[in-house]
C-alpha cells in the first residue's frame, strides 16, 4: 500500500516527530518505508528517519508491505494529518 | 532560578582583565559560578586510530556493553528529575530509540566485523549518517546533525569513561561548543549553575531542556571555549544574553542587585507566576506586553508574561534621512539586529510586530509632507504602501529575524481589504526574494490587522478572511469613532472608550474573529483601565496586551474576574444607551 502525506507542522519532521514515527510504525508488523524525492528510508529506525530531508510542505509517501499494512498506513497518515502533535 | 552567591565565587587572587561576551539568550536566570571548559575532545587513544589487531568477538562485546551503560547512566539521571519536566521524558525517549536504533547497531557490528575497533566503526557509522543529513539540507539538517554528533561522542565518552561525564563539581559554569541533552540532564544532577555555548540553538533539544529545568543559559558565545578559562570567576546574565568574565568588584556588586531585585519581584509575583493568566472559574487569557523601546526588555515582568503583543517599531529605530539605494540595504540591517535582538530574548513565547505606524501625529517630521489634517491624512499602513520601498525593507527585515517562527506581523490603521491584500501582496514578493538568495525564515509567517477605525472594525469578518488575527487599538478606534481628540481640553469629555459605540464596534470585531476562528486581542490604554477588564474578558477577547508596568494589576484583576459574570454583564451593559448608564453598569469611576 502506497499513500502520499504532507508535512503540515511548522518544524518538519525533527527529531521528536521522527521518534513518534518510529513509535508508532514499530508496533506494526509490515515492512514500513518513508520515501521523499525517491529517497526512503526504513519507518522503524529512528536514525534513518532522521535522515529523511522533510520540512513543512515537504510530499512523504508511506509505503507498507504485509499483513497489517492498511492499519499501519492509517495511522501514520493520522499522525501526520495531526502535525505530529505539535500544533 | 535562585542563585546564592557563595564566598567561592568570589573573586580570589590577583585581578585579571574584566571581559565581557555577548551571546544569545536562551534560558532566563542569573549565575555566579566558576568555569568549568569542556574542551573539543577526541576521545580516540592513538592506537585506535590505527590498525592494530582487534578481537571481533571482544570488540561486539564492547559495544553492547557500552550500548547498556549508556542506556543505564541516561535512566539514572533521567529518574533523578523526570517529576519536574514532561520534556524530559519524552527526550529520554527518544534518545533511547536512538541508541538501540537496530540500522545503526548493525551497520557499527558490520564495522567491527571488518576489522574495526568500536570507537572507529561509531564514527564510521555516524560519519556517514552526517554526511546524508548535510547533503539534504532541509532547513533542520544543522540541528539534527548536531544532535547526532552529541549521541556519537557520548557514546565514545561511555566507551572510555564508563559514564557520561566526569564530576563536575557543583557551582560550576560549564562552557562548551554545544551541549547535548544527556549532558543538561547530568548538570541539573550535579547542581551546576549555568551553561554557555558557542554553538546551539534556541529550538534545540538542550535550550528547551535549559529552559525547563531552569538553568540560565547564553549560546551562541564566539569562542567562548577559548576566551574563558577553567577556573575563571563568571556571571552569566540569561536575560540579556550577557556573561561576564573574571568580573570587578563593581560589576559584581551591580549583578547582586539585579540578583535580588529578581528574587524581590519572584516573591511578589508569588502565585501568580506559577499559575497562567486566567478567570476565578479558569478561563485562559494569554496576557502580553506592549514594548515601546528596547529597553523595556530590562523590565522583567516581559519575560514572565505570554509574549509581547504591540512592538511599535516606529519608536525601536532611528529613521534615515534619505532612502538611497544604499540606505535602504543598512536601514533594512539595522531593523534586522533590532528586531532579532527582541526575537531572541523573548523565545519561546511570540511577539507581534507592527510595522511602522507613521503619519497622523507621529514623525511628522521625517515624512516630509504637509497636511492640513494628518489625523485624516497619510498614515499607517496608508503611508507603508504610498513608500514601497521603505515598506519592503521592514517586511524583509522581519522575515529574516521570523527563522525562530515566535515573530508575527501586524498592519496598522486598516481601512480597506485592499491594504491587506497588497501588503500581502508586497509581502510575499519579498518572500520569493529572500528564498533566491538563500535565506530561512518562516515561510508561514503570520500577518495580523489592527482594528483601530470603524472602516476596519465593522468590515472586521471579511478582514478575518485574509489575515492571522486581530488586535483592537482602543485608543484611535475610539477618537475615530467620537470624533474627539483625547488631547483637546474642549473635547476631552467627549473622549470616552465606553461609549456604547465603541463597545459595539469592538463587540463586531471580535465576533467577526471568531466566525472565522482566528485569535483576537487588545493592545491599547483601555486594557489597563481598572473598570474594563471585566467588560474586556466578557467580549470574549482572547489576548490583552499591557504596558509592562501595568502587567501584574491587570493579571490580578483578571484572576479576580467570573468569566460568566463577565458575559452578562456585559451583554447588559451593550443594551444601554449612554455611556453614562454604562459607567454606571460597569461601577467605573
Amino acid at each position: 500500500m502506497k499513500v502520499e502525506v504532507e508535512v503540515i507542522n511548522p518544524a518538519g519532521i525533527h527529531t521528536r516527530p521522527a521518534a513518534e514515527i518510529v513509535k508508532l510504525a514499530s508496533k506494526f508488523d509490515s515492512k514500513i518505508y518513508l520515501e521523499v524525492d525517491g529517497y526512503s528510508v526504513n519507518a522503524k529506525s529512528i536514525i534513518g528517519v532522521m535522515t529523511l530531508p522533510a520540512e513543512q510542505g515537504s510530499k512523504v509517501r508511506i509505503i507498507a508491505e504485509g499483513l497489517d499494512e492498511n492499519e499501519a498506513t492509517n495511522a501514520l497518515i493520522e499522525l501526520f494529518k495531526a502535525g505530529f502533535y505539535e500544533i | 532560578m535562585q542563585t546564592p552567591i557563595t564566598k567561592a565565587t568570589k573573586q580570589k587572587t590577583a585581578p585579571k582583565d574584566e571581559k565581557i561576551l555577548k551571546g544569545i539568550p536562551s534560558s532566563l536566570g542569573y549565575a555566579v559560578g566558576t568555569a568549568y571548559v569542556i574542551s573539543d575532545k577526541i576521545h580516540l587513544p592513538n592506537n585506535h586510530t590505527q590498525q592494530v589487531s582487534i578481537v571481533v568477538d571482544d570488540e561486539i562485546e564492547r559495544f553492547q556493553t557500552a550500548i547498556e551503560e549508556y542506556s543505564k547512566e541516561l535512566e539514572k539521571y533521567a529518574k533523578a528529575i523526570q517529576k519536574e519536566s514532561k520534556q524530559v521524558y519524552s527526550i529520554v525517549e527518544t534518545l533511547q530509540l536512538l541508541v538501540h536504533d537496530s540500522s545503526l547497531i548493525e551497520g557499527i557490528i558490520e564495522k567491527i566485523r571488518d576489522g574495526n575497533s568500536v570507537e572507529v566503526a561509531i564514527q564510521i557509522v555516524f560519519n556517514q549518517y552526517l554526511q546524508t543529513i548535510i547533503s539534504i539540507k532541509d532547513k533542520l539538517f544543522r540541528e539534527k546533525a548536531i544532535e547526532l554528533e552529541q549521541l556519537r561522542d557520548q557514546m565514545l565518552e561511555i566507551l572510555a569513561n564508563k559514564k557520561f561525564f566526569s564530576d563536575i563539581p557543583p557551582n560550576s559554569i560549564i562552557v562548551s561548543k554545544t551541549v547535548s541533552p544527556e549532558q543538561v540532564i547530568v548538570f541539573k544532577h550535579n547542581g551546576i549553575r549555568g551553561i554557555i555555548t558557542e554553538i546551539g540553538g534556541l529550538t534545540t533539544h538542550s535550550s528547551i531542556l535549559a529552559r525547563s529545568l531552569e538553568i540560565p543559559e547564553v549560546i551562541g558565545v564566539a569562542n567562548a571555549t577559548t576566551e574563558i578559562s577553567n577556573g575563571d570567576n563568571i556571571v552569566i546574565d540569561g536575560y540579556k544574553g550577557l556573561i561576564v568574565v573574571n568580573y570587578n568588584e563593581t560589576t559584581f556588586d551591580a549583578f547582586k542587585k539585579q540578583i535580588r531585585e529578581e528574587s524581590e519581584l519572584k516573591a511578589k509575583l508569588g502565585d501568580l507566576l506559577k499559575i497562567p493568566t486566567q478567570t476565578k472559574d479558569n478561563k485562559k487569557i494569554s496576557l502580553q506586553v506592549n514594548l515601546n523601546f528596547l529597553g523595556e526588555l530590562d523590565n522583567k515582568i516581559v519575560f514572565y508574561s505570554d509574549g509581547i503583543g504591540l512592538v511599535r517599531t516606529e519608536h525601536l529605530i532611528e529613521f534615515p534621512q534619505n532612502l538611497t539605494e544604499k540606505g535602504i540595504k543598512d536601514f533594512e540591517e539595522l531593523q534586522y539586529s533590532k528586531y532579532r535582538d527582541v526575537v531572541h530574548k523573548i523565545y519561546p513565547k511570540p511577539v507581534i510586530f507592527r510595522v511602522f505606524d507613521l503619519g497622523g501625529d507621529k514623525f511628522y517630521a521625517i515624512l516630509k509632507i504637509t497636511e492640513n489634517n494628518p489625523m485624516l491624512g497619510l498614515r499607517g499602513i496608508r503611508f507603508l504602501l504610498a513608500n514601497p520601498k521603505l515598506f519592503k525593507s521592514q517586511l524583509r527585515a522581519l522575515l529574516r529575524a521570523s527563522r525562530e517562527k515566535n515573530l508575527k506581523i501586524m498592519l496598522p490603521m486598516v481601512t480597506t481589504i485592499q491594504e491587506i491584500k497588497e501588503s500581502i501582496d508586497l509581502l510575499n514578493v519579498c518572500k520569493i526574494e529572500l528564498l533566491n538568495e538563500g535565506e530561512v525564515f518562516d515561510q508561514e509567517i503570520e500577518i495580523g490587522a489592527m482594528i483601530e477605525t470603524p472602516a476596519a472594525a465593522l468590515q472586521a469578518e471579511a478582514i478575518s478572511k485574509y489575515v492571522d488575527f486581530l488586535s483592537i487599538g482602543t485608543n484611535d478606534l475610539t477618537q475615530y469613532t467620537v470624533v474627539a481628540d483625547r488631547d483637546n481640553q474642549y473635547v476631552v469629555n467627549y473622549f470616552d472608550p465606553f461609549h456604547p459605540s465603541v463597545l459595539k464596534l469592538m463587540q463586531i470585531t471580535i465576533e467577526g474573529a471568531k466566525k472565522h476562528k482566528i485569535p483576537v486581542g487588545i493592545c491599547g490604554e483601555l486594557a489597563s483601565h481598572p473598570s474594563a477588564t471585566e467588560i474586556l474578558i466578557g467580549l470574549g477577547l482572547d489576548s490583552i496586551s499591557v504596558s509592562p508596568p501595568n502587567f501584574l494589576q491587570v493579571k490580578k484583576w483578571i484572576s479576580e474576574i467570573e468569566y460568566d459574570t463577565a458575559v452578562r454583564t456585559t451583554h447588559q451593559a451593550l443594551e444601554l444607551e449612554t455611556y453614562d448608564e454604562i459607567r454606571k453598569r460597569l461601577a467605573i469611576y
